[in-house]
């Protein structure tokens, strides 16, 4: 009987030890939200970049207004700069805006040029949850938001047009911020995102965004085409990349001068 | 009177019919010769609230004509515009220039606008181009300074600039010389106004130069600037002859000192501008120690401004603070004097409309104005402005509410 017993309790011990192990093992399979939003924010992207941004603009009722941008951008040691100059409509053309945003979490510094004020103004940084030129992407959509800024936590796995991608639900970390939480799918391997939904701080979906192209160039993975659909005004703002090109070595844009002389 | 309203009727439709027809078709003939051509055509209606008279009916065509030939950038920007009201036309160039882009430096030279200082709308170190008091009410940038025929080199040392523009010809500020003379008859009894000397002669040594070195950083901007320029408004010089007084608007030279920083605190960009003006002339009553009314002084001029985004709206509140140093009894102005400005704007419907609630404070003139505005981009091309000048306190001219219509191609 006793013995019986013994027999018994090491069966016990060893499955729970082989199954303690294969869960160690999956565990080391499958990344964290963490893991997953980290390659996502720190995937490489060239060191500069310039490309034509095409943003358009689709109302409730289909009518569309177009905003054409010409950008560069470049990683410098500790900070990455970046400059938009406005091509048109007529009534924001030569308008430029400078971003630099810096890796030890100082506050970004932003800048504008209004060819009708002949003036370059420093403006405030901290009105991230502001929508970028009356498009549905706020500046923290387009990238102005730091990874440490929210929870990620892995809910599931799952196909998004034959591509296999983690869907990773981000909840900020900040009390009053704008959304009550983010949920990324992103592609595995390639730690690109291809959807997101944005929920309000009640938790009802307020945006939805689509990656609906993209391609290697230059092999880097560049997102040419989103989607941004605010499903609660039923809002859309469409933004085309084009005319894309890495590591062509821009360095001197990103100043006083260029904002004020332009392209 | 009726067949004086039906000729102006007729003359505004023609005049509009000859701006839209050219707004339509120039821009076509420019593409051919490969000239960058965009402009506008502007509508504006000024309603004075106190007569219940229309004030100004104003027709604007506006081009923009860019090209570029090897290393050279040129801009024309001519301007025709009609005031039916007041039966006033005008064709200028606005600005005209051309670009010249170096290694290390770039030269502007030309008719043209330069905007220095951190300050919005108030004037401490802006001081290269002359302001324009004959548009009324200021609804736009272009109301409220004119171009200047400058000479501008910019050299670059990295993010820092110096700057340095030489102006040949002396501009002074656009005034209506029936306001100026009914401002005169408000001081001095039973003046003679005599212009022959309000011109300023073109020469070397009546040309003004000015400075700026600027710097764009990581933690703030700032700029230095130093210049020795005309002032561009007149002091009124007295002459007694018999029972009159011959009064003589002359302008003077200072010499001006200053600076301006922007940075941010948190969410709020903080301003700051100095200026110092050696020599400015001022007008005297004391004609005992002063004889021909007036006397030369120093002045300070400190501005401090903070702008604060909520959401979509903003609040911007400046401040600006000016002494003038030694004064004494007897000066037309007094020793301080203080300007404010405060502004509410908020952006709607996906910023196509704007609304601004801008009060004015003005400690010399004795008068607070509220400015509303309304801006509507009804399409990308074609944009409302809706507004008011009308003054809670004191006031220098009348309470207008005015409507605009902006064409642009």
């Amino acid at each position: 009987m006793r013995k019986s017993a013994v027999v018994v309790t090491v069966l016990v011990l060893a499955i729970g030890m082989v199954a303690l192990v294969g869960l160690g093992c999956a565990d080391a399979a499958q990344p964290t939200g963490e893991d997953i939003m980290a390659k996502v924010y720190k995937r490489y992207e060239g060191d500069d970049r310039t490309s034509n941004l095409q943003m358009t603009l689709v109302n409730r009722s289909g009518a569309e207004r177009v905003r054409e941008i010409k950008q560069f951008e470049r990683a410098f040691p500790g900070v990455d700069k970046k400059i938009l100059f406005f091509v048109s409509p007529r009534d924001v053309k030569n308008t430029a805006f400078m971003n630099w945003s810096y890796d030890d979490g100082q506050e970004d510094n932003q800048w504008i040029y209004l060819p009708a004020l002949r003036k370059v103004k420093r403006i405030s940084s901290e009105n991230k949850n502001d929508y970028f030129m009356g498009s549905d992407f706020t500046y923290d959509d387009l990238g102005g938001r730091d990874l440490d800024a929210d929870v990620h936590k892995l809910l599931r796995t799952e196909e998004v047009n034959g591509d296999l991608c983690y869907v990773v639900e981000s909840t900020p970390k900040e009390s009053g911020y704008m959304y009550g939480r983010t949920i990324n799918w992103v592609v595995k391997d390639k730690w690109i995102g291809l959807k997101k939904e944005f929920y309000d701080p009640k938790g009802e979906l307020l945006k939805t965004l689509s990656v609906t192209r993209y391609a290697d160039i230059d092999g880097i993975l560049t997102i040419l085409e989103t989607v941004m659909h605010n499903v609660q005004s039923n809002h859309r703002t469409i933004m085309a990349i084009s005319d894309v090109q890495y590591n062509t070595g821009i360095e001197d844009i990103f100043s006083e001068r260029m904002m004020r002389r332009g392209l | 009177m009726t067949g004086q309203m039906e000729r102006r009727r007729w003359q505004a439709a023609s005049v509009v019919a000859v701006i839209v027809t050219m707004a339509f078709l120039l821009p076509l003939a420019a593409a051919a010769q490969g000239v960058d051509i965009g402009g506008g055509v502007k509508g504006r209606y000024v309603h004075d609230l106190q007569s219940g008279e229309p004030y100004a009916l104003l027709s604007t065509l506006n081009l923009d004509l860019e090209t570029d030939i090897g290393p050279m950038d040129i801009y024309l920007n001519p301007q025709v515009s009609w005031d039916l009201e007041r039966g006033e036309a005008e064709i200028v160039l606005d600005e005209g220039y051309v670009d010249l882009y170096f290694a290390t430096f770039d030269l502007r030279a030309g008719k043209q606008k330069v905007t220095w200082g951190k300050a919005d709308g108030l004037v401490v170190t802006n001081l290269i181009n002359p302001l324009d008091f004959t548009q009324y009410p200021a609804v736009e940038f272009e109301d409220k300074f004119r171009a200047v025929e400058a000479l501008k080199v910019n050299y670059y040392l990295g993010n820092d600039v110096v700057e340095l523009a030489w102006m040949p010809k002396f501009e002074p500020a656009q005034m209506d010389t029936q306001l100026l003379e009914q401002q005169i008859a408000q001081q001095l009894p039973n003046p003679v106004l005599n212009l022959a000397e309000k011109e300023i002669g073109f020469s070397l040594a009546n040309s003004e130069l000015a400075v700026k070195y600027s710097s764009l950083g990581s933690r703030y901007d700032y700029e230095l600037v130093a210049g020795y320029l005309w002032d561009d408004q007149p002091t009124a010089h007295v002459r007694f002859a018999g029972d009159q007084q011959v009064v003589t608007p002359r302008h003077h030279r200072f010499l001006l000192a200053g600076g301006s920083l922007s940075t941010t605190v948190g969410p709020i960009v903080v301003r700051g501008e100095g200026a110092y003006l050696q020599g400015k002339v001022f007008g005297t009553s004391d004609f005992a120690r002063h004889p021909d009314g007036t006397v030369k002084k120093n002045q300070a001029h400190l501005l401090l401004a903070g702008d604060y985004p909520v959401g979509r709206s903003l609040l911007s509140l400046q401040v600006l603070e000016s002494v003038i140093l030694s004064h004494e009894a007897g000066m037309k102005d007094e020793r301080f004097a203080e300007t404010a400005t405060f502004l509410i704007s908020r952006r709607f419907l996906r910023d196509t409309l704007t609304t601004e609630l801008m009060f004015l404070y003005d400690s010399a003139q004795d008068y607070l104005t509220a400015q509303p505005r309304i801006t509507y981009d009804y399409s990308d091309n074609v944009n409302f402005k809706f507004g008011a000048d009308y003054a809670l306190t004191g006031g220098r001219q009348s309470d207008v509410v005015f409507a605009q219509m902006d064409y642009l191609f």
